[in-house]
């Protein structure tokens, strides 16, 4: 007689970070058990996989990781010794399964057919799709990235491995390319051979780019190009007030 | 057979932008409701049978018209839409929202141990979830609920019909947010609402 069929139902992770959650939560294994460094480098090993990574996966799995690091730290603390103090790790592993509960019916409620994608109502020109990029003015978009870049934790004091980009150094050179007017792709944006930090802050550039119709985005087979469009000195002297003449042409 | 009221129906119901509801069916065509639940089921009944192209639905409340799934390839090709891509950041507020709500955004962050901010602010513009009140604490926290776009992005007709908790979680307390189909509402997933907390809107 053959053995009694087993299922196994393994929900997909999106990185090793989520897994390790996932087994906090259940209890499958201890902070304790977790070495920073080790969690770190997961981080990074999990990156570096990615062929394309787009700001969001690395936003995304960054939160993970600090999850992890919170309850690491948690676990690093002393016993409590009043009764006020008790929800520590216990509450911390509960509220990571509620996450994973509201994580999983997410997932659920983007498996149905959704509109103007999987069913089509009449009239659909005259209610069109809300917009999926977030509109920031630009102005404080750009003084966000200055102030970023203004941070002491990203200052070349503390970040001596990379040297730190600046809008001085990457405008130009991604401008140069964008007003070329052929469609490039993103690799050839954003070289992967570019030091990390470069790399994302070309990307954050790029998106104010494309936000700003200066840029257009091609939908290809599987990847996606992009080509200059209607880039103007106006634009350029908006993202480098400083530096207005010279490079626009 | 096509009885008149069935024929204004579908006609109304053609030239609609939005889902109709029943009481606007009923101040339109001054009929009982009976009368337009049986029309409704008919014509139902023929679409479905008839295995067109489309189909007529009820979503967020009311009822439309809308293509079976079957033909989205070439619909997409023909309107060139692109595709609408949530992110798994904000599939999960969206979850907790709409099983949640109404709900301010400490407590959220206090579920997803993050700043949300800029994820809720993105849910709020692309109309998924809006302001519904606020909260009779200090301070009176904005309150946020899932929208009718949501209902009708989503093909629910009532928050009842989202994915159902499992039942652990239920023995656990965790309940479905509590709704009733409120027709002639501007959005039945918002006035549904009877939490604590939130001023369930009158009239």
């Amino acid at each position: 007689m053959s053995s009694p069929p087993f299922r196994v139902n393994l929900k997909p992770f999106a990185g090793p970070l989520e897994f390790l959650l996932s087994l906090l939560s259940m209890e499958a294994m201890t902070p304790r058990e977790l070495t920073l460094r080790e969690m770190v480098d997961q981080y990074e090993v999990y990156l570096n996989t990615l062929e394309q990574p787009s700001l969001e996966t690395v936003a995304e799995e960054l939160v993970q990781l600090l999850r992890v690091a919170y309850l690491k730290s948690h676990s690093l603390l002393p016993l409590p010794t009043t009764l006020e103090e008790e929800p520590t790790l216990a509450l911390l592993q509960e509220k990571l399964k509620e996450l994973g509960l509201y994580s999983t019916l997410g997932e659920l409620l983007s498996l149905r057919p959704l509109l103007h994608w999987d069913r089509f109502p009449r009239g659909m020109h005259e209610n069109p799709p809300p917009p999926w990029i977030p509109l920031i003015p630009p102005q404080e978009l750009i003084s966000a990235l200055r102030r970023i870049y203004e941070r002491s934790y990203l200052s070349p004091m503390h970040f001596t491995l990379e040297p730190r980009p600046t809008l001085e150094e990457e405008l130009p050179e991604l401008w140069a390319l964008l007003k070329s007017g052929e469609e490039l792709t993103l690799p050839e944006l954003i070289p992967p051979q570019l030091p990390r930090l470069r790399k994302v802050f070309r990307f954050l550039l790029l998106l104010e780019l494309i936000r700003q119709e200066g840029a257009e985005l091609l939908d290809g087979e599987g990847t996606f190009r992009i080509r200059g469009k209607n880039l103007t000195q106006e634009l350029y002297v908006r993202m480098i007030p400083e530096a207005s003449s010279g490079h626009a042409g | 057979m096509v009885t008149p009221v069935k024929a204004s129906l579908e006609a109304l119901i053609f030239a609609s932008p939005e889902p109709l509801t029943v009481e606007q069916m009923k101040k339109l065509l001054r009929v009982g409701e009976e009368e337009i639940f049986s029309a409704l089921q008919e014509l139902k009944e023929e679409y479905d049978n008839r295995r067109g192209g489309f189909i007529l639905e009820e979503s967020a409340g009311g009822y439309w018209f809308r293509t079976r799934e079957e033909h989205k390839h070439l619909l997409r090709e023909l309107l060139q839409v692109t595709p609408p891509r949530l992110s798994r950041a904000q599939m999960e507020l969206l979850a907790i929202i709409a099983y949640r709500q109404p709900i301010s955004r400490a407590e959220i962050e206090a579920i997803r141990g993050v700043d949300s901010s800029a994820t809720l602010r993105t849910l709020v513009e692309a109309g998924f979830v809006a302001v519904v009140g606020e909260k009779e604490a200090p301070g009176k926290p904005r309150l946020y609920g899932t929208t009718s776009y949501f209902l009708r992005f989503f093909g629910l007709n009532t928050l009842a019909d989202l994915p159902p908790l499992p039942p652990e979680w239920q023995r656990a307390g965790f309940m479905m947010p509590p709704t009733q189909n409120v027709e002639g509402k501007e959005n039945p997933s918002l006035f549904a609402l009877n939490h604590e907390g939130y001023k369930k809107e009158e009239g």
